[in-house]
């Protein structure tokens, strides 16, 4: 049978993609265990070289080295916005023992967002759309620090920090913005750790330190069930449990 | 720019557009279908990386209100040809004899205008067409002619615990029927089992229409017409649907807008943009929005409740391996006088990202900062299972235009208001402690709930009334009788199943009836 015009488009990307072969990028380094010190995963590599060919395809490679190596420069927020983002992620999610590697960049991620007017589409009626919600939250934030103590966010300790964020996350924070109800503070709570969460678990050092297979195009998995594991999947070295923590936080609700 | 005119138009080029193109491209028809998002190639636009799974959903401006707002965008919608098939999780159910006659056997909302007898057919053939691979013997409802076209998948280890948990507390539990090849089919690759199924299959197992329904009815001469966002359906004087007005984007951030004449106009843009164009579309005749005498078009919005109970194990699960839902159970799906709520739900195996997880847990358990990177160290651990519960359709629960937020293209946008009806609430959270019980007869050491929803349906009711329904029991609008609505948006009630395979037959059926039709002339 003869191609059709639109059989012959596709088939000609194909043979185009397949005279060009995977992408050419260089292969991403991952610290062992993604640099965390307290992974249970301690060698694991999401990126180790057999992984990189048969589980990473081309336009994965493409779209997560460029993720990993063109972190994106701050053009929503302005210097002060993102010295306070930066402030703020590294409370919602900390990263102590990356100290010598550096930490998994956050906030650019969520400033390119809203650069480039990404992300779900979908609000409530009563919040602001995420551009404004993310400016007036910022402004809250720093009421909230002035407010209770007297200093702003950057100049408080690890603890006075997480309390102004609790505070934050319980709905009832101290400041002109929240009590204005300019921006209800629990959804942006919601919304700020959709971001950070999103941001952080993009990042093949994340997927390195929580075991997760990560990128599986072309090769898959054959070793399915429960107990069995194929030999290009993370081993536990460490085992550590979160039971008890889930316990707690369900005591705390 | 106007094109020549088509003998049909269908606006939407998913689940049902997808079948109603083949169907009646195939039957001779000059079809033209207008897709709002890209025709997408797996091989070059499915990686895996759940970010990039967003591009796949409709995100345009949406507002979700309501005492119980519902999460859109890839929750529950789909924007490129294939629409939301391509990232949905394949679980390929037939709905039950007594969905269709809740009205009839519970004294709630509302009979379907037929019974299961007359979509079986249809549900026949629309699973030959995918391949839907499934168990020999089935446990629940209707009996089966046959067996499914392919065999079943192997169960990952998440199904090994829920048949684990299953079997300690005697409940039936079945391998799930799925919408991905277990065997070759055509120049389809079976399945590889590498899971990321709901960001695009990749490989091309997964019975999305893209590659199934969508290259037959190119083949057979449909024009299928990606990036083209259909903005308003016109009448001629004699009130019958006339053409579309759409924009069609050039891909160099401008929009041209274009019209298409047809004799027959399809809507089929699921539960929000559907109701949302023929609001758009009101004219002289049609005040309120087109077909909308009933004054029913936006009314009776439905979601499945799909809460989701995560349990943490002793041994490492892996959750992220293969399709997420190899196993589920029916035992709880029918009225039971026992219960305090009528009508029942599905439990499903799911198998959350990384991403989804701690977003998952952020929100239900309140964890963030440390204590989230240090639950997130357990990932392995967690299985999950989720629930497709039915809900009972309310009229109060709305697509209407938003008053304030306008798209790209300067309509107003859809805003969804949605509450949980008592029968709804009660019957969710029977589920919610079920799933907890096989959790933790499966040996789970803690356990914990999120909310979420699935599903979007209802909103152009179909009906035997006039007065009461959008639609006639072949998806065509009483009020303009050469307009059809045809997707989710017709179900009357919601049923306790993934509704795909069910839409789809819908659709197989009412391109048997246009087809029918035409022989006598009625579209010429």
């Amino acid at each position: 049978m003869d191609m059709i015009p639109h059989e012959k488009r596709m088939d000609d990307e194909r043979r185009e993609r397949l005279k060009k072969g995977p992408a050419e990028v260089e292969r991403l380094e991952v610290p062992p265990g993604g640099g965390a010190a307290q992974t249970p995963y301690p060698d694991y590599d999401v990126a180790r070289e057999d992984k990189w060919q048969l589980d990473w395809d081309g336009k994965t490679r493409e779209v997560v080295s460029k993720r990993v190596r063109e972190v994106p420069p701050f053009r929503f927020f302005s210097a002060e916005e993102a010295a306070l983002l930066e402030a703020i992620c590294a409370r919602a999610l900390p990263q102590p023992d990356r100290v010598a590697s550096g930490s998994v960049p956050i906030a650019p991620y969520i400033d390119e967002r809203l650069y480039t007017g990404g992300g779900d589409g979908y609000h409530r009626p009563e919040m602001p759309p995420d551009r404004l919600a993310y400016k007036y939250g910022l402004v809250g934030v720093e009421q909230s620090a002035r407010t209770v103590h007297g200093a702003p966010f950057g100049a408080l300790d690890a603890a006075q920090q997480d309390a102004v964020l609790q505070a934050i996350a319980d709905g009832s924070p101290p400041g002109r913005v929240w009590e204005s109800g300019a921006l209800p503070p629990k959804q942006f709570f919601q919304l700020l750790m959709k971001d950070v969460v999103a941001a952080y678990y993009a990042h093949p050092e994340a997927w390195s330190e929580i075991g997760f297979n990560g990128p599986a195009s072309p090769r898959g998995h054959v070793r399915l069930a429960l107990g069995s594991r194929d030999p290009w999947e993370a081993e536990e070295k460490r085992p550590r449990s979160s039971a008890e923590l889930v316990r707690q936080a369900k005591a705390r609700r | 720019m106007k094109h020549d005119r088509a003998d049909i138009l269908i606006i939407g080029a998913g689940a049902a557009g997808g079948v109603l193109c083949k169907e009646l491209a195939e039957a001779g028809f000059k079809v033209v279908v207008l897709e709002a998002g890209p025709h997408w190639v797996p091989e070059r636009d499915f990686i895996s990386d759940e970010s990039m799974g967003e591009k796949l959903a409709w995100t345009d401006p949406r507002v979700t209100a309501g005492d119980d707002p519902i999460a859109l965008a890839h929750n529950v919608t789909g924007k490129g040809v294939g629409g939301s098939t391509v990232h949905y999780s394949m679980v390929a159910l037939r709905m039950h004899e007594s969905d269709f006659m809740v009205r009839t056997l519970d004294g709630v909302a509302v009979d379907w205008p037929y019974r299961y007898t007359q979509l079986a057919p249809y549900y026949d053939q629309v699973e030959k067409e995918l391949g839907i691979s499934g168990p020999v013997t089935w446990p629940w409802g209707p009996p089966r002619k046959g067996p499914y076209p392919y065999r079943e998948h192997p169960l990952n280890s998440v199904a090994d615990l829920f048949a684990r948990g299953c079997d300690a507390l005697d409940i039936t539990w079945s391998p799930a029927p799925l919408a991905t090849i277990s065997a070759p089919k055509g120049d389809r690759h079976p399945c590889v089992y590498r899971g990321w199924c709901i960001y695009g299959c990749s490989t091309n197992a997964k019975a999305s229409t893209l590659v199934t329904y969508i290259p037959k009815a190119i083949r057979a001469g449909a024009d299928i017409r990606d990036r083209c966002m259909a903005t308003r359906i016109n009448l001629d004087a004699q009130g019958r649907a006339r053409s579309v007005t759409y924009r069609r984007d050039t891909g160099d951030g401008y929009f041209v807008e274009e019209e298409q004449e047809a004799a027959l106009i399809i809507v089929s843009c699921y539960a929000i943009e559907s109701p949302r164009l023929l609001l758009n579309s009101a004219q002289k005749g049609h005040p309120d929005g087109l077909a909308n005498s009933s004054g029913l078009v936006g009314r009776g919005l439905m979601v499945h409740s799909a809460h989701v109970v995560h349990g943490r194990f002793p041994e490492p699960v892996y959750p992220y391996k293969a399709p997420p839902t190899l196993a589920l159970t029916q035992d709880f799906y029918e009225t039971d006088p026992a219960n305090d709520y009528v009508r029942g739900f599905t439990i499903e195996c799911i198998g959350d990202y990384p991403q989804a997880f701690a977003q998952n847990a952020q929100t239900s358990l309140g964890l963030w900062g440390a204590e989230l990177r240090e639950l997130m160290f357990d990932y392995n651990h967690y299985a999950g299972w989720g629930l497709v519960g039915e809900c009972l359709p309310d009229d109060d629960n709305t697509v209407t235009l938003d008053p304030n937020v306008k798209d790209q293209h300067g309509l107003p946008v859809g805003r969804v208001t949605f509450a949980w009806g008592e029968n709804d609430r009660r019957l969710w959270k029977a589920g919610i402690e079920k799933q907890r019980q096989i959790l933790e007869a499966a040996g789970a050491e803690v356990t914990f709930a999120a909310d979420d929803t699935a599903h979007l349906l209802g909103a152009c009711r179909m009906g035997a009334d006039p007065q009461t329904s959008v639609v006639d029991q072949w998806c065509r609008t009483w009020d303009v009788r050469n307009l059809f609505i045809c997707d989710g948006s017709v179900f009357p009630t919601s049923a306790g199943v993934n509704p795909s395979l069910t839409i789809q037959a819908i659709a197989a059926r009412t391109a048997d009836y246009i087809k029918r039709e035409a022989k006598s002339g009625e579209w010429s």
